[in-house]
């Protein structure tokens, strides 16, 4: 009966196929298809309980992917396949009369029921390659889902998403690499044996691994993409994401502290910190947004927190800590049933009205009494009430928590006994904001009852959902002999079990309590402060909007940052080799173009001559425009222009100079013998001596023939060399 | 039979001649063609099976010039892939080229470069390769100057000035090689063993000097720019100098100097990896950064072109056998994956005269199996299980971490992570964004262009589910050198 493992990956994968081309054609077969599918394989799944029971069922093929599949299934992996094939059910059902309205319904039904069998993968796979093979798809899978609007709001949502997920692949990548290359082992029932022994570099992979899986489970400083892609996505994505999805990270997040660190205490401490972390972000985060499914989304942070704590405490309490494995599977289970059932009513709505602001939503569903009903089951649910299912796994993980602080001093006792009963307490607050506001307020706008909107197919699921919440409630220790399989699993010495009595008066005080505080918090802080008065209604407001936001004051500006400035760092590189050639070639003809003559070349003229000639030449040859020439000129101006010009200007000017002075001088001195009156014949004298200046002018050509000679003695110095060296060589030759 | 060997080479060469010199119509000429590559690749097929150590001895002036020809596992195996993926190409490049009248000359070149690469797969020892990699650059520079523009011209003259300027280097590098060991011939383990000892820096000079001169070909920082600028040859021209021949044949050079002639142990011993490594990291980590910013396709891919080129010539820097395996499997999974990528933009360039990434929002409606296709090479290209891109790079980092370096998986998954960030935003607009609600009509590319490209895309998949025969026989190689 191992091949039922394969079938339950292979008949979903062919059957969507067909699907996928059916639903070209005739969108009713593709749904029929797609439902009965997940049905086959649910009941599959529910058959194969026979052999979870007495064992674990294992299924190889070695031949494909580089490491082969190996695929597993023991109990502990058996309650994550059984909620996301009983999930992917009934969300299939609501999401086959949810889309009516969109375009590309095909391809998102192609991409979820894609994302089913991958997220199948990641809870059955052993082989850790083959987890991160599933884990990989499902990311990517699911984009299509998130963006499947296409606006604005969409695109920006499935982009953080996106680079969060390729980022959180790679880190999780990262430490499978270095896990790979330490213990060489690749299963993760044979790891727990080796990992832990390799000394401190154990932490640096496990918390990659943690981190990896951290983002898809919206552990806190990671959880960005959670509360955006939530509200983007359409609405039986968004019940899977939260229901489903986030799950898969928590399934590898206790992979790695329980199975494959040996619940190792660090770790286990660490996840009870980001378990309260997580409990209070989310909880405090859900008070304030005025969108519904972003309060759903920061929601399922909270309960998100609860799992976290749980997977801490199992760790630190070793083999007595069969309290957190029940009340942490519990509470996965549990979560997944209520969550998805109130996305579900929030579709509804969100079909009808296409509106999701609880502004303008107030007083909806008044008048509605089966989705009212159902919603209301699904937060009592939520709150953890007596009576339901949210209150057993609640009660449970509170049960262990008091269990591991018996042996510490009072203080922390107290300390975190306060902490966790705030924490939940937030919960009944924020969603008795959204409950009221939903239900209770008065709105003359919706008094219709809108029944012909609202499908059958939609209500189904939410119902059966409801019924299962309830009847867990009432039955709380149905699950119970299950679990007991599970303590085997989990290394739990089954000496330390006893039967739960859960509806204890004490539980069901601490239980009151709760929620009454958060009863208070709704009516203290909530309706007072996060209220203003708009056109005759007390509207609710964000005051998260100006808060520092994670995304946009850190990782946004830290990434840009460092996109400059390897940006800068590497077109440096990029661009090296041609700088330096186009250097080298600009000083050459920097070199190239220093004049060292002071007098106009006669050779100049020459080569001018025949360039003119040659560009007359050539125009008569090619016929090119006038402005190619001008641009061509230009260029070759360029080229031609000296950049240094070592020339005797200078001494030309202090020529002139010379020549003002002189005339100056002679213009005072005729001055001076006018005024001393001396004869004309001086005078006569004087004037013959103003000619005598004008031929000062002339020293300019004195020089410049000066210079002429000086160039003459130079050729002659040259032409007496050059004859020296031929005489010279002559002498060498001859005498050789 | 030995002469068998020289036929592969000689076929193509001399239907090119056939096909520049008598000028044949078009019908005529693509049957000339597709014949060809077609016989080619029986030939090399008839070769890879029943030739083992066959030796055809072409030309011998002297020692030195003594040309041969020896086809050994890893020679075949890049003879196989260059011969395949000629097929499609030429499939291709008939729907591409269109029926224009100077493309004999094109055919005639692109015929030889058949010839000359598989002359490269198939030399005996590194003079003989030496040789068909410098008529490589002859026969490669006519495709890409094919468009004739000053665009064309002056990137053809840069790619020729790189080309010589690597060629010289290597020249050099031989040169002084074979003055020290009077053997060039290519041997596992190599040829200079133990006299290493004897001249330490002159070994370290040679390999430098042959590792960047082999290096400008496949694209090695800072001697990659004629890459990009080379990107104006018609497509098919492009995706073959960057899938298969050019820098493939540089790549393959490289393995051919660093494990077959000087050997990496004497390399080991030298040192000289150490300073190359920190080239190629260079090498992986930009061309992948910079290709984020390329708006034009092409260019896109040419970048990115130069980093999946370093992940290859990591297994040529880190002396692990599985770094080996995995940089080996690299070589031929990235000339599947980037053929494919280049025959989708080039589709799109051809048929909706589109470039650049912001003109393409909603084309994955209009040509959906050309952009499926698309993506499915781009995961491969990303590494995204259970793709093949996926298991070289997994063989790659877990060499780099047998070393002990860490820097090597980390850089590998930073790549990794600027792959997708260029090449998901082409994929998400192609499909995600333009103007949802508009009924657009589906125009796909002719078969001649469009059965390549899924039968490509069909191959990288079917190598990523099933490597383990190619593991295989590259891992038999592996252990032969290690």
């Amino acid at each position: 009966m191992d091949r039922l493992l394969l079938f339950i990956l292979l008949f979903p994968t062919i059957t969507t196929s067909i699907s996928y081309f059916v639903g070209k054609r005739n969108e009713l077969y593709r749904n029929i298809i797609n439902i009965l599918t997940t049905l086959v394989n649910f009941l599959v799944i529910l058959y194969m309980y026979k052999y979870i029971k007495e064992g674990t069922l294992n299924f190889q093929v070695t031949y494909v992917m580089g490491t082969g599949l190996n695929l597993k299934l023991n109990s502990f992996r058996y309650i994550f396949v059984l909620i996301t094939s009983f999930i992917w059910f009934i969300v299939n059902i609501y999401s086959s009369q949810y889309l009516f309205n969109y375009i590309h319904r095909n391809r998102y039904h192609f991409f979820f029921m894609v994302t089913y069998i991958s997220t199948l993968g990641i809870f059955i796979s052993e082989n850790i390659i083959n987890l991160f093979t599933f884990f990989e798809i499902m990311s990517f899978s699911s984009y299509p889902l998130i963006i499947h609007d296409e606006d604005d709001e969409a695109h920006e949502a499935g982009e953080t998403y996106m680079n969060m997920a390729v980022a959180g692949g790679m880190i999780l990548l990262m430490g499978i690499f270095i896990m790979y290359s330490y213990t060489q082992v690749l299963n993760v029932s044979e790891l727990y044996l080796v990992l832990p022994r390799i000394g401190p570099i154990k932490y640096v992979i496990s918390s990659l691994l943690i981190i990896g899986f951290g983002i898809k489970a919206g552990i806190v400083p990671l959880h960005i993409w959670l509360p955006k892609a939530h509200p983007a996505a359409p609405t039986p994505a968004s019940a899977i994401l939260s229901g489903i999805l986030v799950k898969t990270g928590i399934f590898g997040v206790m992979l790695t502290v329980i199975f494959l660190m040996d619940k190792d205490f660090y770790l286990s401490l660490g996840m009870v910190i980001f378990g309260f972390i997580n409990i209070f972000t989310g909880g405090i985060l859900a008070l304030f947004p005025v969108n519904i499914k972003r309060t759903l989304a920061y929601s399922t942070m909270s309960q998100i927190g609860y799992i976290i704590l749980g997977i801490g405490l199992m760790g630190l309490m070793k083999d007595h800590g069969y309290l957190a494995v029940y009340g942490t599977m519990f509470h996965i289970f549990n979560h997944a049933v209520f969550k998805v059932m109130l996305f579900m009513g929030v579709g509804i709505i969100y079909m009808i009205t296409h509106e999701l602001n609880i502004n303008k939503l107030y007083g909806f569903g008044r008048f509605k009494p089966i989705l009212k009903i159902t919603f209301f089951i699904g937060f009592c649910a939520i709150i953890g009430l007596p009576g339901f299912n949210g209150y057993l796994s609640k009660t449970l993980i509170h049960h262990s928590l008091t269990e591991y602080l018996h042996d510490f001093s009072s203080p922390i006792r107290i300390t975190v006994e306060i902490l966790f009963t705030l924490g939940s307490s937030i919960t009944t607050a924020y969603l008795l904001k959204l409950y009221i506001s939903l239900f209770v307020e008065d709105n003359s706008k919706y008094y219709a009852s809108y029944r012909k909107y609202i499908n059958k197919r939609a209500l189904f699921p939410m119902v059966i959902s409801s019924i299962i919440i309830i009847y867990i409630g009432i039955n709380p220790n149905i699950f119970e002999r299950y679990f007991f399989s599970l303590y085997n699993i989990f290394s739990i010495d089954l000496h330390s079990v006893h039967t739960i009595q859960f509806y204890s008066l004490k539980n069901m005080f601490s239980s009151f309590l709760t929620i009454g505080l958060g009863i208070i918090i709704y009516l203290k802080y909530v309706l007072p402060n996060l209220r203003q008065e708009k056109n005759g209604h007390m509207d609710y407001f964000d005051k998260t909007r100006n808060w520092i936001s994670i995304e946009e004051n850190i990782y946004n500006p830290v990434f840009k940052f460092m996109f400059l400035v390897s940006t800068f760092i590497l077109r440096i590189f990029d661009t090296l080799l041609l700088k330096i050639a186009a250097y080298i070639s600009y000083s050459l003809r920097f070199a190239a173009n220093i004049e060292f003559q002071t007098y106009p070349n006669p050779m100049d003229k020459l080569n001018s001559m025949i360039y003119s000639f040659y560009i007359k030449f050539k125009d008569r040859k090619s016929k090119k425009t006038k402005k190619e020439h001008k641009l061509k000129d230009k260029i070759k101006e360029s080229y031609n222009k000296p950049h240094m010009k070592i020339n005797l200007s200078e001494l030309e000017g202090k020529i002139k100079d010379y020549e003002l002075n002189a005339k100056e001088n002679f213009k005072s001195n005729i001055k001076h013998t006018v005024e001393s009156g001396k004869n004309i014949h001086i005078k006569e004298k004087t004037v013959n001596k103003i000619k005598d200046s004008e031929k000062i002018t002339t020293i300019k050509k004195d020089f410049d023939e000066t210079k002429y000679k000086m160039n003459s003695i130079t050729y002659s110095i040259y032409l007496v060399g050059i004859v020296m060296v031929v005489v010279l060589l002559a002498l060498i030759i001859f005498n050789t | 039979m030995n002469f068998a060997v020289l036929l592969p080479i000689l076929i193509p060469i001399i239907s090119g001649f056939i096909v520049g010199l008598s000028k044949p119509a078009y019908n005529r000429r693509n049957t000339i063609v597709i014949s060809t590559t077609i016989i080619n690749l029986f030939l090399v097929v008839y070769i890879v099976l029943f030739k083992t150590n066959t030796l055809f001895h072409m030309v011998k002036i002297n020692e030195l010039l003594n040309l041969y020809l020896m086809p050994d596992n890893i020679g075949k195996t890049f003879a196989i892939l260059v011969s395949a993926l000629w097929i499609f190409t030429t499939f291709y490049s008939i729907d591409y080229m269109g029926k224009g009248d100077g493309l004999n000359k094109f055919f005639m070149f692109y015929l030889i470069t058949e010839g000359v690469t598989l002359g490269i797969a198939f030399s005996g020892n590194l003079i003989t390769l030496y040789l068909f990699y410098e008529l490589l650059t002859l026969s490669t520079f006519p495709l890409v100057i094919e468009k004739g523009s000053e665009e064309a011209l002056r990137a053809g003259k840069k790619y020729l000035i790189y080309s010589f300027f690597g060629a010289t280097m290597v020249l050099f590098g031989i040169i002084l090689l074979f003055s020290q060991t009077q053997n060039l011939s290519f041997v596992p383990g190599g040829v200079v063993g133990i006299l290493v000892y004897d001249n330490k820096n002159l070994y370290l000079m040679v390999y430098l000097l042959l590792f960047l001169g082999f290096g400008v070909k496949a694209a090695l920082v800072p001697f990659h720019s004629w890459l990009p600028s080379a990107m104006v040859a018609p497509t098919p021209v492009s995706a073959l100098l960057h899938a298969v021949a050019v820098v493939k044949s540089g790549i393959f050079a490289l393995g051919r100097m660093t494990y077959f002639v000087l050997g990496w142990r004497v390399i080991d011993f030298t040192g000289g990896n150490r300073y190359t490594l920190i080239l190629v990291l260079l090498t992986i980590l930009m061309g992948s950064f910079l290709a984020i910013h390329q708006e034009n396709l092409k260019r896109r891919l040419a970048y990115s072109t130069i980093s999946q080129l370093g992940y290859v010539m990591l297994a040529l820097v880190i002396f692990e056998d599985s770094a080996y395996v995995g940089g080996f499997l690299h070589m031929l999974f990235h000339a599947t994956v980037k053929i494919t990528l280049f025959f989708c933009v080039g589709a799109i360039m051809h048929y909706e005269k589109k470039t650049e990434l912001s003109e393409i929002a909603g084309i994955g409606k209009r040509m959906p199996k050309t952009m499926i296709s698309f993506s499915v090479a781009s995961f491969c290209l990303i590494g995204i299980p259970p793709t093949n891109g996926f298991v070289s790079k997994w063989f790659l980092a877990i060499g780099g971490l047998d070393q002990g370096n860490y820097l090597i998986p980390i850089i590998l998954l930073l790549s990794a992570f600027f792959t997708a960030a260029y090449l998901i935003p082409v994929i998400s607009t192609a499909f995600f964004k333009g103007d949802p609600s508009k009924e657009v009509e589906v125009s796909e590319p002719k078969n001649f262009m469009l059965v390549p490209i899924i039968l490509l895309a069909a191959i990288n998949i079917i190598l990523g589910f099933f490597p383990n025969w190619l593991i295989n026989t590259i891992q038999a190689t592996a252990n032969k050198l290690f």
